[in-house]
């Protein structure tokens, strides 16, 4: 087995009815990063496939308008955005924004 | 009995009426003060503007300004607690005001009954030195940001949809975003889900209220840990909340940066793609030939059993439905292969006409479209206007939602 690394991923607001479970514990490569998560969760995690533009452009480069990407609670436009490395234990949070009130 | 002095930092009407939030360590009489010369605007009396307007009159906020054009509607009352039975079919803005004043009379109440749009925000939002977003649409959210961040005024904005909340101060000091900072892009409207349409629990908009008054309490009172370039989300199912750090404003932000390109509030409507309110729009995706209205259904299924899908989800099939109809979600529709579909719906090769149904008439034109693909023997029409129309025109015991 190549090397890889446990993380969380976890889905909010929304985001989580494309997926199996909310919180899901994973093995991903090694050195990803947060754009390697994104085709990650495209090709294992996401199972309503039609309709996954809610969380993700049509090439999983980037997540979808209103979509805020976290790790450890953190948001990654006050990291390297999608360059981050991801590290071994890192929660990696899909917050769909709500709109309604 | 000769002493007659003292030096008071409030009135004792006031003091007598507050005395348990003056009492507040870092509240105190100077928030108090502050609070009554606060001037508070909270766009959208719902589900959140309830508890906002409520709290923040209670607690002696100045001057409240209410904007909604809407009414007072029965499905409101479950999670809109301000309002009584007997102000259903009234304006909201106007009976929130009513119950604002009954609460607490020395709150100096305006109330703003139009619908919130470019030509009208500045000229209302000048007047309120904060400003609390409850609205239920992205368009009206992209215009409130803007107008605040175009004249400067801390923006508390509180969202919720079925569990969950989310709330935020934008732009209140250097470094805090703006909405737009977070999201230069709005989301695709097919991607957007509805309170109308994906239904949320009282309580949720009411904590989320509850604490978007808070954050103007903390404001007014110069409390500096405010959630500003914070992201509070809330997730009532599992009981949990948790406080993320958003990144600082953008420089290149088209109405808070460096280098505004938004300097006037633009065409939000055609900006987001949607319409400034959460009402579900009636689409037109078939031909006249492929719908039937509820009158000719009636008569349809009065003459002979028909086979009847119906697209809503499992939790709104559960609440009322036809005897005759079958419940296949429209995901359902796009995901089952055919002969799986045809089996539940139980129908064989001789059956030539089904027809389809759903909430308001917008999902069962979608799954006439993917059901003439995968089952093209059969002819397949969509009632219109489903199972609202039904309610509105055949039969109106028919429990409506």
């Amino acid at each position: 087995m190549s090397n890889t690394i446990p993380v969380t991923i976890d889905f909010s607001g929304g985001a989580e009815f494309l997926v199996k479970a909310k919180a899901q514990k994973v093995q991903i490569p090694a050195d990803s990063t947060l754009r390697d998560v994104l085709k990650f969760v495209r090709d294992n995690l996401v199972t309503d496939v039609n309709r996954i533009n809610m969380l993700l452009n049509d090439d999983a480069s980037e997540v979808a308008h209103g979509v805020i990407t976290l790790i450890n609670d953190t948001d990654t436009g006050l990291l390297s955005e999608y360059d981050t490395v991801i590290e071994a234990g890192d929660t990696i949070t899909f917050v769909s924004t709500l709109h309604g009130g | 009995m000769g002493d007659i002095g003292w030096v008071a930092g409030i009135s004792k009407k006031d003091a007598g009426r507050y005395s348990r939030q003056l009492l507040v360590n870092d509240f105190g009489v100077t928030g108090q003060k502050n609070l009554k010369s606060s001037r508070v605007l909270i766009v959208g009396a719902g589900g959140l503007g309830c508890p906002v307007a409520i709290y923040l009159g209670a607690a002696g906020v100045g001057c409240l300004g209410i904007v909604d054009y809407d009414y007072v509607s029965l499905d409101n009352l479950h999670r809109q607690v301000a309002y009584k039975e007997t102000q259903v079919g009234q304006s909201k803005a106007e009976s929130l005001a009513e119950n604002i004043k009954s609460q607490n009379n020395d709150v100096d109440v305006t109330v703003h009954t139009v619908s919130l749009d470019s030509s009208n925000a500045v000229e209302i939002f000048k007047n309120y030195n904060i400003v609390c977003d409850c609205t239920d649409n992205v368009a009206t959210r992209y215009l409130i940001n803007d107008v605040c961040v175009l004249l400067n005024i801390p923006l508390v904005s509180g969202s919720a949809l079925r569990w969950d909340g989310q709330l935020s101060v934008y732009h209140y000091g250097p470094d805090c975003p703006c909405y737009r900072c977070l999201f230069p892009k709005p989301p695709d409207p097919s991607t957007v889900t509805n309170c109308n349409e994906g239904g949320v629990l009282g309580p949720i908009v009411g904590t989320i209220g509850s604490m978007q008054a808070l954050e103007v309490m903390k404001i007014a009172a110069n409390v500096t840990s405010t959630l500003a370039g914070k992201l509070l989300l809330f997730d009532g199912r599992e009981g949990k909340s948790r406080t993320i750090k958003l990144r600082k404003r953008d420089p290149n932000c088209a109405v808070c940066g460096d280098n505004p390109t938004i300097t006037a509030p633009i065409d939000y409507v055609l900006f987001c793609g949607a319409g400034a309110h959460d009402k579900t729009e009636n689409l037109k995706l078939l031909d006249p030939c492929d719908r039937v209205n509820v009158e000719e259904y009636r008569d349809i299924r009065g003459n002979q059993k028909q086979f009847l899908l119906d697209t809503r989800p499992p939790v709104e099939f559960e609440i009322a439905h036809l005897p005759e109809a079958i419940n296949i979600t429209l995901d359902e529709c796009r995901s089952l292969p055919s002969d799986q579909i045809s089996s539940r719906l139980g129908i064989n090769s001789s059956v030539n006409d089904a027809y389809v149904i759903c909430h308001r008439g917008n999902d069962s034109q979608r799954a006439v479209l993917l059901l003439r693909e995968k089952l093209n023997s059969i002819r397949f029409r969509d009632i219109i206007g489903g199972y609202e129309e039904w309610a509105q025109k055949i039969n109106d015991q028919f429990p409506l939602y």
